[in-house]
């Protein structure tokens, strides 16, 4: 039977023999159009019983089995084998390149396809993490309906648009996989940071015109490790393999927490500041906003030597050439303004 | 190993749509309540359902026709009080759903909308756009989640624990250590789930292994209408579904020479008509050569790009991945595919069994609502209505019981048959006999039914019984042990499929999704009746019970 | 080859050297540039994150002023290029319709109409390698920069979201080896190619943002690169200043730069921008005689 033939490097685990993870390489044919899960489910059935991870719908809809392939947090269920291959060749190439000047052969050996499991979580064993904090911070942004309206009549249900349903549809497919976390790198840099599955959540609850509490969610998500902790990587809406744009619903909610005045965190003020600059001068003045340049550099002297250098030597010569036109431009920010 | 018993008033296994609404209804009448599953509770299969749930919420539906519509799709075998009492308290449960949040699809007027799904005479399958099980699902879990109702994730029950004829607890492993635990509670409610993973290809999850069907036979309960299986007319070919809403749409089914070959067999409600007689249309028309390379077509070109990539996203993007498909440019390739069983442990209105203090709700009951077929968007119904019924009976009766004293013999029990299985050096793996089974079931217990391939089908099981029982672990360890719960999956499987195969054999006649070639049509005379299966030794034995007809006399159905 | 140039608030700001250099290199490769003076901020994803409206209003301004000229708008900076990318998807994408009335009713204020619909936007990184190309860079190099080790470092907004950029492939880019390549120079494999540098966090939440920018630098040190290149001037201030109080010492240029270089291009406009890193070792590699 023609088959589909690949090798697979899987990240093992065992935490009751194994210090610490280790490569492990198997080969495997299986028939065209397979699917990553299903290679992983005939090495664990056929070829080594030991392989642990999770896994349920198989077709993308249940979010069991987020992992990493080539590095990139994906369901393996929807991922075709063959795709995986072509990556796993496209990465070594590229990686190839490395201290040669030519460019790489292609005629070379399938590359492996790595598989470990999701990042920026604990491991459990083999490809099964430990998602205790992912739901954690899912359950902290209170993910249900609250209303301090009266109960509802048992005997009709509330309305709501076409439009809104569309609007809360956005956020409601998230399968809560930790794609999207497993990648994040705000994730990385602070692990308490929400993360764009929390945020995703709360955006679901903020739009949805029968909830009542919109101002004390934004009010939530306004905190330390809040929405303003994201740096927009945009890992999350390239990894969602429900392709919501995720990166999009986090400005969605700094936009509707600026709307309610939650204007606090130092990343609320700099987006203000901007704004200002914006409006003052057409241009985000970089000299004036934060972070100051003498936070950043312990040598001012080079930087007011280049700046002279290039200015002629004035002090006034760090402002930027104006934008033309500005007066037009500030009555359509003020115009803006009005329409948020 | 320490013998720790936790306990509960309430202790609920599975966590899909059923189990989490009877907890939540657990839950507020203020008992101890817990769930417990095997998987993350958004993990569970009902996030798989698409097309949506029934309930009369228009102004000119009514629960009469609902009822009626449900018990003609039954083929008269489902207990129509029972089905009577379903569709009553639909509407409210529906709209329950909508009050703690769910984001069902809405009309123009901003009222949930609803469309036409297969043996129904009028719009009443409310939907999400075709991710309705998923919403439903999520939607639980939240108040799950605010009732603050404690899960124990990914814990495998491998048995109920009895004292004196009444169910005392359970024994789980906890998946992540390893570790046997025995649970205490005063009622134990199985909602775990389907059983069609004995067949292959099916539409279920990997999971959905009978594992409540078969602890509960274990314990003494029967399993009532095991030979009714439903075949699903619109699989993919790997099993996944595309959902009846598709049809609901305006989806057409063509054979080869682009035919819409309904009109043969139900002129009426052609790809709208149960689904038991559209299965049996296709598989005629695949037989009969009339099919294109083993499948029929679904077009749904008919519906329109737009509305296709509003309402049906979902299966616009599965058609296209797994079949490279797009339906706004082609038909795609469909088949009969294994889906639901109808039957299941026999539970009452109010989830109550044959053994005191357990309860069953959800697919793993049969009450019986479904008869002999299912009408689409009826199984999400069930599990919101008697989830909800069962959460309140368990509760009730929780409140005025304390549990038993747990065996503890049960756990040791547990612990003995466990390290016998991992001691056994030699034998084959459980994927072959799985993979035996699943090839078996379908190709003697499918569609079309008769004698001869019922009786290699029973043979057939006993004999992979047999060689389960030298079937060894490759993995020994503690730490999410796949290995070991697929092994102990299987054991459910052939246990159950024994009574599948066993009541089929037995029940000479055709009603609904059961279709006998020897025994073309329906017997009321003598096979107006349940079939219930018994743990008696090595072998079923089966018994009848009536069915309770009230409303509508049985008469014969065409679409 | 001719577009609207649009520099971006950096470029003009403590980046200065980046317009200068990219000016330069675009002057050297016949590739025209004809400037917006009335094109403002592209909002830097800043103004985007707390307004809507006036985030895509501000990208209408600059595409209808490269429309009028019947050009593309080519950048040098990521930010500004997924920024005006984003405020055109928003006015050309499925909501355009009630997006152009929103952000129409804003122009008009301010005597605008939009008219940017046929003004792609374009970044230099794709300009080099798709349209004067690989080929067509090396036959321009005057200066091979034989011995150097490069970082190529992308940065987030040049490739994500892939929907927006999909000039090359986000998880396996290949652009910048290419180009750097075609310099003379060798390229080294390392961890931190495709993370992010952590500059939008760097005024509200320093602690993360220097400790994204400190680990590729860290990861391109071990891998031996004598220097690490950028498309983007946010990205190259981001891991230059998270250096400082360190001995990492890896300097950090951008693309226009250390094409410039292999260009002959090479001066205190072009190349002031070693702020925090020793640039040292690297400019007496090249033979430079500043820094």
């Amino acid at each position: 039977m023609a088959g589909l033939r690949a090798t697979l490097e899987l990240c093992r685990f065992d935490p009751q023999t194994d210090r610490e993870a280790r490569w492990e390489l198997v080969e495997v044919t299986l028939p065209e159009g397979s699917t990553v899960l299903e290679a992983l489910m005939h090495v664990q059935e056929h070829i080594d019983g030991s392989l642990a991870f999770r896994r349920s719908c198989r077709h993308g809809i249940c979010g069991s089995c987020g992992m990493r392939i080539n590095g990139c947090a994906r369901l393996a269920c929807n991922t075709q084998l063959t795709a995986a291959v072509e990556q796993a060749r496209r990465m070594a190439a590229v990686r190839r390149l490395a201290g040669r000047g030519a460019p790489a052969s292609a005629d070379v050996a399938p590359a492996p396809v790595r598989v470990e499991p999701l990042g920026n979580m604990p491991v459990i064993k083999d490809l099964i993490c430990d998602m205790s904090a992912f739901w954690a911070k899912l359950h902290a942004v209170r993910p249900w309906l609250q209303s301090l309206q009266e109960a509802p009549d048992p005997d009709r249900e509330r309305l709501m648009t076409q439009d809104d349903w569309t609007t809360l549809a956005e956020g409601v497919l998230c399968l809560e996989c930790g794609c999207c976390s497993s990648d994040c790198c705000s994730l990385e840099a602070d692990e308490e940071f929400a993360g764009p599955a929390a945020l995703v959540k709360a955006y679901r609850y903020a739009c949805d015109t029968r909830d009542d509490q919109t101002h004390r969610r934004l009010s939530d998500l306004s905190a330390e490790h809040g929405l303003w902790g994201c740096t927009r990587c945009s890992f999350c809406t390239e990894r969602c393999p429900k392709h919501l744009r995720v990166r999009d619903l986090i400005v969605r909610l700094g936009q509707l927490a600026w709307a309610e005045g939650l204007r606090a965190d130092p990343g609320a003020e700099r987006c203000g500041e901007v704004m200002a600059s914006v409006r003052d001068t057409g241009r985000a003045h970089e000299f004036r906003l934060p972070p100051r340049m003498e936070d950043i550099v312990k040598t001012p002297a080079r930087v007011s030597s280049a700046a002279r250098a290039l200015s002629g030597g004035e002090a006034g010569g760090d402002d930027p050439v104006p934008v033309e036109r500005l007066e037009e431009l500030r009555a359509i920010l003020n115009a803006a303004e009005e329409r948020e | 190993m320490a013998m720790h018993v936790i306990e509960h008033d309430v202790l609920i296994v599975g966590a899909g749509l059923a189990g989490m609404r009877a907890a939540v209804e657990a839950a507020r009448r203020g008992v101890r309540v817990a769930l417990l599953s095997k998987v993350h509770p958004v993990r569970s299969h009902t996030c798989c359902a698409q097309g949506g749930v029934n309930a009369a919420l228009g102004d000119d539906d009514s629960w009469e026709a609902h009822m009626f519509d449900t018990v003609k799709g039954s083929d008269y075998l489902g207990d129509q009080d029972a089905i009577e009492v379903m569709c009553k308290e639909a509407p409210r449960d529906i709209r329950a759903l909508e009050h703690m949040g769910c984001p069902f699809s809405r009309l123009e007027n901003g009222r949930i909308a609803q469309r036409p799904f297969g043996g129904a005479g009028f719009p009443r399958t409310a939907y999400a756009a075709d991710i309705s099980g998923f919403v439903m699902l999520h939607t639980m879990y939240e108040q799950v989640v605010r009732l603050g109702i404690p899960v124990y994730e990914e814990w495998y029950v491998t048995r109920l624990a009895m004292e004196d004829g009444r169910c005392a607890g359970l024994v789980a492993i906890d998946l992540r250590s390893g570790k046997l635990h025995g649970i205490g509670a005063a009622a134990v409610v199985l909602a775990t789930g389907p059983a069609s993973r004995m067949y292959a290809p099916s539409s279920n999850s990997v999971d959905c292994t009978a594992d409540g069907m078969g602890m509960a036979y274990r314990a003494g309960v029967p399993l009532m209408d095991m030979e009714f299986v439903q075949f699903h007319p619109t699989g993919l070919r790997n099993g996944v579904l595309v959902t009846e809403g598709a049809r609901g749409e305006g989806g057409v089914l063509l054979n080869a020479a682009g035919e819409r070959f309904m009109a043969r067999y139900a002129p009426h409600r052609m790809e709208l008509a149960s689904r038991d007689v559209v299965s049996r249309a296709e598989a005629t028309e695949i037989a009969e050569g009339r099919g294109i390379a083993g499948f029929v077509h679904l077009d749904l070109r008919p519906i329109g790009a737009e509305r296709i990539k509003k309402s049906l996203f979902q299966v616009r993007e599965l058609s296209m991945e797994i079949s490279g498909v797009d339906p706004c440019e082609a038909p795609i390739p469909v088949r009969p595919t294994p889906h639901y069983f109808m039957g299941g442990v026999k539970a009452d209105v109010d989830g109550a069994t044959a053994v005191e203090g357990l309860y069953a709700a959800g697919e793993v009951s049969c009450i019986s609502v479904h008869g002999a077929n299912r009408l689409g968007g009826n199984s999400l119904l069930e599990a919101t209505v008697f989830g909800r019924r069962t959460g309140a009976a368990a509760a009730t009766y929780a409140a005025a019981h304390p549990p038993a004293p747990f065996p503890a013999g049960s756990l040791t029990a547990q612990r003995r048959e466990l390290d016998d299985l991992a001691a056994r050096p030699e034998g084959e793996r459980q994927a072959a006999i799985r993979a035996d089974l699943q090839e078996l079931m379908f190709a003697k217990v499918g569609i079309w039914r008769d004698q001869e391939g019922l009786r290699q089908a029973v043979d057939g099981v006993r004999s992979l019984r047999e060689r389960y029982g030298r079937v060894r672990l490759e993995h020994q360890g503690a730490v999410f042990n796949t290995d070991l719960v697929q092994t102990l999956e299987t054991g459910n499987l052939l246990e159950v499929a024994e009574c599948v195969a066993l009541g089929a054999l037995n029940r000479q006649e055709s009603r609904g999704s059961h279709a006998r070639v020897d025994f073309p049509e329906r017997d009321d005379a003598c096979w107006l009746r349940h079939s219930l299966f018994w743990r008696d030794g090595e072998q079923p034995r089966c018994t009848y019970a009536p069915v309770a007809v009230t409303r509508f006399v049985p008469e014969e159905r065409g679409y | 080859m001719r577009y609207a140039y649009y520099p971006g608030c950096a470029s003009l700001g403590w980046s200065r050297e980046v317009d200068t250099a990219t000016r330069l290199v675009c002057a050297r490769l016949g590739i025209d540039l004809v400037g917006l003076p009335a094109a403002p901020c592209c909002g830097a994803g800043e103004v985007q994150q707390v307004a809507r409206t006036a985030g895509a209003a501000l990208g209408a301004l600059t595409l209808s002023q490269a429309g009028q000229l019947g050009l593309d708008v080519m950048t040098a900076c990521s930010v500004c290029m997924l920024s005006l990318r984003q405020s055109r998807a928003l006015l050309e994408g499925p909501e355009r319709v009630a997006e152009r009335q929103r952000v129409g009713a804003a122009l008009a204020a301010g005597g605008w109409r939009y008219v940017g619909t046929h003004a792609q936007v374009t970044h230099l990184l794709w300009v080099l390698w798709r349209h004067v190309g690989v080929d067509g860079l090396a036959a321009a190099v005057t200066r091979r920069l034989s011995g150097i080790n490069v970082a190529a470092f992308y940065g987030c907004q040049v490739l994500r979201p892939s929907t927006l950029n999909s000039e090359d492939d986000a998880d396996t880019p290949i652009s910048l080896e290419e180009l750097a390549m075609a310099c003379g120079a060798r390229v080294v494999d390392y961890d931190g190619r495709l993370s992010c540098c952590g500059w939008p966090l760097a005024a509200s939440r320093r602690g993360a943002s220097d400790a994204l920018a400190t680990r590729a630098v860290v990861a391109a040190a071990t891998a031996g690169a004598h220097v690490i290149v950028t498309p983007c001037p946010h990205c190259r201030t981001s891991l230059e200043s998270c250096q400082q109080g360190t001995n990492l010492g890896v300097p950090v240029l951008h693309l226009s730069q250390f094409v410039g270089l292999a260009l002959g291009i090479s001066s205190r406009e072009s190349l002031p921008g070693w702020y925090v890193a020793n640039g040292g070792p690297l400019a007496a590699r090249l033979g430079l005689d500043f820094v």
